[in-house]
């Protein structure tokens, strides 16, 4: 964990003080996997979206280009900001696995 | 996820016409695809009719141009043969020039001048690599990525020709996980297979079309009843009753597969031939040349038009599909799907995450 690029901490410890503090600059998003489990993450509204989804991907220790990252159902690209999504605090970034497919029997 | 209701779908859902259909004296199967004659697209005198040892009795009884037919007899399988060329010459894809095959060569050759992570187009909010390009190399299984942009490809086309092609709207292949995640809280198997489900609001049905001849998962067609109702309540329009609408699932008559791996292509190819009221009769042969054709198109980002001669489809257009909500899935259960759940588990096993982990980035 240690490793993360950006200052990418939970909130269980020492966050939970200070969320009243952000009010409007920053963000809380609930990114759900493929796997139901729920992240939650604070993020400025104007920061690249890259971020959060590099921080998850090395969580899950999955590589970038084996996941989708879905707002309402529409991809969402690193270089999108929540600001420009309209996202709200509280929103949640669904993660799609990878969908590949051929027959049902074999391989 | 959006999605319009049409104005224009009120008009189209007469009582009398949705009777007709619900007792089976005519289906759009039996009108739409499978008749060699009931269409304008082919003159009655260029289709021979198999006779003799075949059993083809009554109308309704005409197989599919796509099902697999097993006969004892060589030469009916020969005389079947001739019909299902016909059928397939008599609809006219585009050709791909020297050219373009050659433009397709390059793209597919990963030695070549791409390297997979080049980026071949950007559109509809989805960047499709060299990589991605070459799930469509023959062989191969198709990824959501090349689905989904072709899937826009089709919306557009329509879109931009309204007086030619029907609307129809096409969710992308993450909406069958979503739904099935959301719905009761199935479990969703990671799917290893390329089906089609549509909402046909013309003829008020439900629609599912499998290259493998499956049956549509009835926990899945209770979600999307329950979607679709739950989508018009939201948007007001309480006359829908989706509880009442019928399947209609072709099974072996849809374009079958005889390989592990072509799933996608003929998913695909039954979403293009439907966006243009086209009669599915395609078969396995033709799908060398629609893998080339699906990359030529994703890397231009335009389809191709089909070659407009004097038997075009459009005058039967009002017997057939004129709103569709087509939906993609990939099915649950099947062995592949299995491992790569296991794959799923095991990865996120070892991650320390939970419910209660808020990560700042700042």
């Amino acid at each position: 964990m240690s490793s993360t690029p950006t200052s990418v901490q939970p909130t269980g410890q020492s966050g939970e003080s200070k969320k009243e503090g952000t009010s409007t600059e920053h963000i809380n998003l609930k990114v759900v996997g493929s796997d139901h489990n729920e992240m939650f993450f604070k993020i400025k509204r104007t920061t690249q979206l890259k971020k959060l989804m590099d921080a998850f991907c090395e969580r899950q220790g999955k590589a970038f280009n084996s996941l989708r990252f879905l707002y309402d159902g529409e991809r969402v690209q690193p270089h999108n900001t929540p600001l420009e999504l309209e996202m709200e605090d509280g929103d949640a970034i669904d993660v799609m696995v990878e969908q590949t497919g051929g027959c049902i029997q074999c391989c | 996820m959006r999605i319009d209701f049409d104005k224009s779908v009120d008009s189209k859902m007469e009582k009398g016409k949705n009777a007709v259909i619900r007792n089976g004296k005519r289906s759009w199967d039996a009108e739409f695809v499978t008749s060699p004659n009931g269409h304008s697209q082919y003159s009655s005198d260029d289709i021979s009719t198999p006779t003799s040892s075949q059993n083809w009795h009554s109308y309704d009884d005409i197989p599919s141009v796509s099902t697999p037919i097993i006969d004892e007899s060589r030469q009916s399988d020969f005389m079947i043969e001739n019909y299902r060329r016909l059928l397939e010459s008599s609809t006219r894809y585009p050709p791909l020039t020297i050219q373009q095959q050659i433009q397709i060569a390059k793209y597919l050759d990963s030695r070549g001048e791409y390297a997979p992570s080049y980026m071949i187009i950007e559109k509809f909010n989805l960047q499709i690599s060299a990589a991605h390009l070459r799930t469509l190399t023959n062989g191969c299984w198709l990824n959501d990525e090349v689905i989904n942009f072709y899937s826009n490809l089709i919306i557009e086309r329509a879109q931009n020709n309204p007086d030619i092609y029907p609307p129809v709207h096409i969710v992308n292949t993450f909406f069958y996980t979503k739904l099935m995640q959301s719905g009761f809280g199935h479990k969703v198997v990671a799917g290893a297979h390329w089906t089609l489900a549509v909402a046909n609001f013309k003829l008020c049905r439900f629609e599912y079309y499998d290259s493998l001849g499956g049956e549509f998962n009835p926990v899945f067609l209770n979600e999307l009843r329950a979607f679709f109702n739950y989508l018009a309540k939201q948007t007001n329009n309480h006359h829908f009753d989706f509880d009442s609408w019928n399947t209609y699932e072709p099974k072996t008559k849809t374009p079958q597969q005889k390989n592990s791996y072509d799933c996608g292509v003929f998913t695909m190819m039954t979403v293009e031939h439907m966006s243009r009221n086209a009669p599915l009769s395609f078969t396995q042969s033709k799908m060398g040349y629609f893998r080339a054709k699906m990359i030529y198109e994703i890397s231009t980002g335009n389809i191709m038009n089909e070659i407009d001669d004097e038997d075009s489809f459009e005058e039967d257009e009002d017997e057939s599909v004129n709103d569709d909500e087509i939906l993609q899935s990939s099915a649950e259960h099947s062995p592949g799907a299995e491992a790569m759940q296991i794959d799923i588990v095991k990865s996120s096993t070892t991650t320390h995450q939970g419910p209660s982990v808020t990560i700042e980035i700042i």
